[in-house]
């Protein structure tokens, strides 16, 4: 099971969105085995390490770039996923950071 | 209409709103919406710190959009005010902090019972913004009965 933690300001509003729009892109794909959570960033940094990836929103602090460096969780930038403003692109940094961690597993 | 229909008011639209930069204008559009009931005493500073913290600006493919929000224990009850400036107001963009200028403002107010039904509009509202059409016919718009009438049915 692959866990991707979504993390905005305060875990419900556009956290919750691109948790939504990620599942959907997920199952339209017909990718399984992808757990998909948001929290908010107060709790970040307690519960990261749990996760195999890591979707921002808020902009993260060196605090969280240390625990993903060091747990070697990709990072990867939630606000194209949010607007969907990159089109056909939208979701290329996840799917590349989806395959990284399946190549290495 | 539409299932969002109920989350918009026009009572909650306002237009052409003077606001010499974002705190002013977070300061009378909370005074607003304590005026109508949906936001309680401690909207206003809960928003302003929450924006200061973690900004909304978002540049999305055909404008420039700003979707502040504060914490649901602040909020009475579910809305969205929708918010168009007569300037342009200095923000941050969301993920990296970065500066932007927008007029549009969609005031957010969650709360936990209604979440489900906010997030699924938040997701249609971002499907809209990339629709140039709809974007177009938006800022077109002039006046809160106009702008009421053009979301409950175009959402």
């Amino acid at each position: 099971m692959l866990k991707i933690v979504v993390a905005c300001g305060s875990g419900i509003a556009t956290s919750e969105t691109v948790v939504g729009t990620v599942k959907s892109f997920l199952e339209e794909h017909c990718v399984k085995g992808v757990d998909v959570e948001a929290t908010d960033f107060k709790q970040l940094s307690n519960v990261l390490a749990n996760y195999d990836l890591y979707i921002w929103l808020a902009k993260p602090t060196p605090e969280i770039h240390e625990i993903c460096q060091t747990e070697g969780i990709p990072e990867v930038n939630g606000v194209d996923i949010l607007t969907g403003a990159k089109g056909d692109q939208t979701f290329a940094e996840l799917v590349n950071a989806m395959m990284k961690l399946k190549n290495k597993s | 209409m539409g299932s969002y229909a109920e989350l918009f008011d026009q009572k909650l639209i306002f237009w052409d709103v003077e606001a010499v930069d974002r705190a002013d204008l977070y300061q009378k559009i909370a005074a607003k919406l304590k005026e109508a009931g949906v936001v309680k005493e401690s909207y206003f500073t809960a928003l302003s710190q929450r924006e200061e913290e973690f900004p909304t600006g978002l540049k999305t493919n055909f404008l420039p959009i700003a979707l502040p929000h504060a914490n649901p224990e602040n909020v009475n009850q579910a809305f969205i005010a929708v918010v168009k400036t007569a300037n342009d107001i200095a923000m941050k963009q969301m993920g990296t902090n970065e500066d932007m200028k927008t007029k549009n403002f969609f005031f957010l107010g969650i709360t936990a019972e209604k979440q489900d039904l906010q997030v699924k509009l938040l997701q249609r509202f971002m499907q809209l913004m990339n629709d140039q059409k709809f974007v177009e016919d938006f800022t077109k718009l002039q006046n809160p009965y106009d702008v009421y009438q053009f979301l409950v049915e175009r959402f």
